[in-house]
């Protein structure tokens, strides 16, 4: 008698998303767990930089994939199946923001102008743990504009037109994220020089 | 996650290259517990997005059909539905000597003595009420005919008193008592008489309950054809909650065909409304199918033998006897072998039957149901194959099991026969029928047919509440 472990019976995995996406819109409930357990790193990726912490993540990825399978059949199978993927994620953050942070969008930024500069090697000591952190410790909007713009490469008319605001208050908004970066930064650098002398002596 | 990240802060948007070189590509494993979360949101989702428009044609014509069965079922069968113009006929009075007092009054049909046998013009046509006056005679036909319907409709009532609304399909005809004949029918036990004039359906007012609503009684006199319909407490409304077990035959098709015995406990609840009712439950289903693995080992068989010399002797005559021995040659192969086990699932199934009691006498009824019923995979216990080669080295086994669909409607069809033990409870057996709109497996380049199953639910109805009449 030989017992196999749930890795060696299970079917493996599809290569082709194009046959994944069809056996879900088949209602394969095992092709939509393949798909979700392939994507799902990825996309916990964004909502996690979306998110303020860990439980908005995970609302926001319930959400994303919700609306990801609800919508799978208007996958036309053309492009990056990820991208597009991605592309209902940003905007199932964004939705989650703009539904919670509403009322913050009709605060202009006003630049205090302090903008300190950076050792050389301020980023260099620097792990993705600690950006994820910092990008997480950003005021909501700051956030979600820093991320579009940042990372996912938005143009500031298209983050206007997405959260309904204004393009000003989107560089506004971003710049300020920028400096809210910088003044953390500048704290881990003092921690790290604290903790240093710390443990010289 | 916490690999170490090379760049110069001062660099020319140093920090934006940073953030995206790092975070573009950020992938994060969330904890294994997440996607249930999202399945259950997901079939959630599905039950209350269900959308008629992905529905297949079989689901329709199903739809239609069942729709024209209520509507017919309906427009025949509910009571006073194709009567409507019998409020406006000519209303016989209850005679002065047959109130409700009298000992004939509570379990009789009461034909009015005083009442002329109708055969005017107005009483025909029903314009106004066909009110006999006091000083004219009844004849003697006309009290026969009470007489007759008396003894006619008795020995079917109830001891309990309503209103009861007569409609008469013919006229009492005053002067044909002469020429009545008497013959009888053995069909339903009645006397018949000839010399009948039809006329337009006439109300009288009666003092009766026959023991079911709607019930159409035929009085048969000497000037014509009484049909009695119980109009007063026509509509009973109660509920009922029901407990049963239906054992269940079910025929799967498509490229490989065969049947699988299902069991379900079915709980319900049915309002009933005169002879209609709705029905819905939950029934929990306990099925099984096969599970299908293809194990792919290498084992030492013996692909021949040779005769082996082990010594050889020489002989008296100088020759050579050589002794050998059957030596077998084994070699490493590779088998494809099958193994299947019993794979078990859990179902929950809500159904939704509108139902119609075509058949219904003091002990037992027929209700035929039928409607849509959705069931949803609520689990499944999936056996290990028990792969036991001797000398074999497994390869891989490959699990060739259809997966089993979330969520599935059906459409049901049952005949329902309830035999009451008392009051308050009763025995059922229904014999149905489920034909499921999809079929409740998938795989790859395999197809499959929607299953159909056959089964027989035996159970006990509590009927609760006092049930209530429509005045």
């Amino acid at each position: 008698m030989l017992n196999f472990t749930d890795s060696k019976i299970c079917q493996p995995l599809s290569d082709n998303y194009d046959d994944l996406i069809s056996r879900c819109l088949n209602g394969e409930v095992a092709a939509e767990y393949q798909l979700y357990h392939r994507i799902v790193p990825k996309m916990y990726g964004i909502c996690l930089r979306y998110g303020g912490n860990e439980t908005e993540a995970k609302d926001i990825l319930q959400n994303g994939f919700m609306l990801l399978f609800r919508h799978l059949n208007q996958f036309r199978f053309e492009g990056s199946f990820e991208g597009w993927v991605q592309r209902i994620f940003v905007t199932t953050a964004v939705n989650y923001y703009r539904k919670n942070l509403k009322f913050r969008w009709a605060v202009e930024y006003t630049d205090s102008g302090e903008d300190k500069g950076l050792k050389e090697d301020a980023l260099s000591a620097l792990s993705t743990k600690d950006l994820l952190s910092i990008i997480q410790g950003l005021p909501g909007g700051c956030r979600v504009i820093f991320n579009m713009h940042v990372i996912e490469n938005y143009e500031h008319k298209e983050i206007a037109g997405m959260l309904g605001i204004s393009t000003g208050n989107s560089k506004s908004q971003l710049h300020r994220a920028k400096i809210l970066i910088k003044q953390r930064l500048q704290e881990m650098e003092k921690e790290r020089c604290l903790i240093m002398l710390h443990e010289r002596k | 996650m916490s690999e170490k990240i090379d760049f110069k802060a001062n660099d020319e948007g140093g920090l934006d290259q940073l953030m995206r070189k790092t975070m573009a590509g950020y992938r994060v494993e969330p904890r294994p517990g997440l996607w249930k979360g999202i399945s259950r949101k997901l079939l959630w989702k599905e039950i209350i997005h269900f959308n008629f428009t992905n529905l297949s044609p079989k689901f329709w014509i199903a739809g239609t059909t069942a729709l024209l069965i209520v509507a017919t079922t309906l427009y025949i069968g509910f009571p006073g539905a194709a009567t409507d113009n019998v409020t406006t006929n000519p209303v016989v009075n209850i005679p002065a000597g047959l109130s409700a007092g009298h000992p004939a009054a509570t379990s009789s049909v009461l034909i009015p003595a005083s009442s002329k046998p109708v055969h005017n013009e107005n009483a025909i046509t029903g314009t106004r009420p066909a009110q006999v006056p006091a000083s004219e005679k009844p004849t003697k036909s006309a009290i026969e005919a009470e007489q007759i319907a008396l003894a006619s409709v008795s020995g079917r009532q109830k001891k309990s008193t309503g209103i009861l609304t007569v409609e008469a399909e013919s006229a009492f005809v005053s002067e044909v008592a002469g020429e009545n004949k008497l013959s009888s029918t053995g069909d339903n036990g009645l006397t018949t008489y000839s010399g009948i004039t039809p006329v337009k359906p006439c109300k009288a007012m009666l003092l009766s309950i026959s023991p079911m609503p709607d019930t159409i009684i035929t009085i048969h006199t000497p000037t014509g054809i009484l049909k009695v319909r119980k109009t007063g407490p026509a509509a009973v409304q109660f509920f009922s909650a029901n407990l049963g077990i239906t054992p269940e035959i079910a025929f799967y098709g498509g490229s490989d065909e065969y049947t699988r015995t299902n069991y379900w406990l079915n709980g319900g609840i049915t309002y009933h409304i005169s002879r209609f009712s709705i029905a819905s439950g939950i029934d929990l289903g306990y099925v099984y199918d096969e599970g299908k693995y293809g194990v792919e080992y290498k084992s030492r068989d013996s692909i021949g033998y040779f005769n082996g010399v082990t010594s050889y002797t020489v002989g008296s005559n100088n020759e050579i006897i050589y002794n050998t021995q059957v030596i077998g040659v084994y070699d490493s192969l590779q088998h494809l072998a099958g193994a299947s086990v019993r794979n078990r699932y859990t179902y929950l199934q809500v159904p939704l039957l509108l139902g119609y009691r075509f058949f219904e006498s003091n002990r037992i009824s027929l209700t035929f149901q039928a409607g849509p019923a959705v069931s949803v995979l609520l689990g499944s216990h999936k056996e290990e194959p028990a792969v036991d080669y001797r000398n074999a080295r497994i390869i891989s086994v490959d699990n060739n099991t259809p997966s089993r669909i979330q969520t599935n409607w059906q459409i049901l069809a049952n005949i329902y026969f309830e035999m009451r033990l008392n009051k308050k409870l009763s025995f059922y057996m229904e014999p149905s029928f489920k034909y499921y709109l999809k079929p409740m497996v998938t795989q790859e380049n395999v197809t499959f047919r929607p299953p159909w199953t056959i089964g027989l639910g035996v159970g006990i109805q509590f009927n609760f509440g006092n049930k209530k009449t429509s005045p």
